[in-house]
């Protein structure tokens, strides 16, 4: 008897899982917004714990060390300063020029900075959460980066916060090319390597084109969602595509360091900045 | 008490699964700590927890993921189900249990959820990648279930919940 019963609530539960995995995608995708938006308060709070501890067990831990970087970082300091000073004076010098050549300065972008409040739960996408949504003018396909350069792109969006498909992903696709010369090329996520290093993945380069390593990589602006011009990554090895024997292929290094994001930027504007929020 | 403890357990759960960073050489890696939940209700507890817990913490994986939602649901109803059929041959507090139910459990999750995600499209990631993400999630279950399954026996016992399991 105790068996029979059994045996009808696992049919129960298999009968659960064949409504639930043939949901409609739009009552799915809402789901899934929901259940972000939901823990995303429980993810800030443990993603702030986390961090203290982090911080506090390195301060334990490397306190001679962070003494002896104290001293080399006010020596740096002072250095700074002076070259800080000398700089102003030759900023004063270029912008009486700039005005002189009625030089345009380029317009720049609207950047919404987030912080990363957690990662792809199995790890089987290159996925990041952050902590800005709807109500922070972030949407789908508006591109992220950081200071050194492309991060992903927004491929999910709630009220406050956003899903981040990171460049290094297979499905990430984007128009790049070489920072030195016009030569275009499609970039794609090649995932972690088994040495633990991110890679993407450099094709369709005509093969004339001269290719080196450590070549800066940037975006053409082609497809509208990565603004052109921005970073990208460095080459680190060239070979002939042999499939088709007419293009190049190299794997990327990406610029920024994907394993380690804690703060990004979402470009919610390609326009000039005006008004409060934003930085530029 | 059993329902809120469950719900409580893989809200934790999949929140530290997301927060905690995934090992790179290690095929990118994660501390099955939702895996280390179901595993527990599934030899501590009877059918009724053991499914409900499988059904919703798959349920918070699927979810919190890129997936279609149900694979995790599905892999996770089969190893409770395998786990709590075979309850009474396997002594539920031994460390070497845990850890080898750890090592399986999380070879069955990798090996499936990969498998269901490549037929249905969703995933792109070389059979390689598969094979080090296993191994890596393999030794991971090695060492986070067991502390999975000390944590939680540790919250029945403050809470009074008596579970019986095969004793040496």
């Amino acid at each position: 008897m105790l068996r029979n019963r059994r045996t009808w609530a696992l049919l129960g539960l298999i009968a659960t899982f064949v409504v639930v995995m043939f949901l409609p995608v739009s009552f799915s995708r809402t789901l899934r917004r929901n259940t972000t938006e939901a823990l995303a308060p429980v993810h800030k709070l443990f993603g702030s714990i986390s961090e203290k501890f982090t911080s506090a067990g390195h301060a334990v831990i490397d306190r001679n060390a962070i003494l002896e970087e104290n001293a080399a970082l006010k020596l740096e300091n002072a250095e700074l300063e002076r070259r800080v000073k000398d700089l102003e004076a030759i900023e004063k010098e270029n912008l009486h020029l700039a005005q002189q050549l009625k030089f345009v300065q380029r317009q720049p972008r609207r950047l919404r900075p987030a912080k990363v409040i957690a990662r792809d739960i199995g790890g089987w996408w290159r996925v990041v959460t952050i902590d800005r949504g709807h109500t922070d003018d972030v949407q789908v396909d508006q591109a992220v980066v950081t200071a050194r350069g492309l991060v992903g792109k927004i491929i999910e969006t709630s009220d406050h916060t956003a899903k981040v498909l990171l460049i290094s992903d297979p499905s990430c696709k984007a128009s790049v090319r070489l920072a030195s010369e016009d030569a275009p090329g499609v970039l794609s996520g090649g995932g972690v390597w088994l040495r633990g290093k991110v890679r993407c993945h450099l094709t369709l380069i005509d093969e004339d084109v001269e290719i080196e390593r450590d070549d800066m990589l940037v975006t053409t602006g082609m497809g509208g969602v990565f603004p052109a011009g921005i970073d990208v990554g460095f080459v680190d090895a060239v070979e002939l595509d042999k499939s088709s024997g007419l293009f190049q292929r190299a794997t990327v290094v990406p610029a920024v360091d994907l394993q380690s994001l804690s703060t990004v930027f979402v470009i919610t504007s390609q326009s000039s900045v005006s008004g409060s929020g934003g930085t530029p | 008490m059993t329902p809120l403890l469950i719900g409580f357990l893989v809200v934790v759960g999949a929140v530290l699964q997301g927060l905690i960073p995934s090992v790179p050489f290690l095929g990118e890696a994660k501390a099955p700590v939702l895996l280390g939940i179901v595993l527990y209700f599934a030899l501590m507890r009877n059918p009724a927890p053991a499914f409900s817990t499988a059904v919703v913490a798959g349920l918070f994986l699927d979810l919190l993921g890129q997936g279609r939602i149900g694979f995790s649901i599905l892999c996770f109803l089969i190893i409770a189900w395998v786990v709590n059929e075979s309850r009474e041959h396997l002594f539920g507090r031994r460390w070497s249990t845990h850890m080898m139910l750890g090592v399986f459990g999380s070879a069955f999750m990798v090996f499936s959820f990969y498998l269901f995600n490549v037929i249905d499209g969703t995933l792109t990631l070389p059979f390689t990648g598969m094979l080090a993400k296993a191994y890596g999630t393999m030794l991971l279950g090695l060492v986070t279930v067991p502390i999975v399954f000390k944590i939680i026996d540790w919250m029945h016992r403050g809470l009074g919940i008596r579970v019986k399991v095969r004793e040496m």
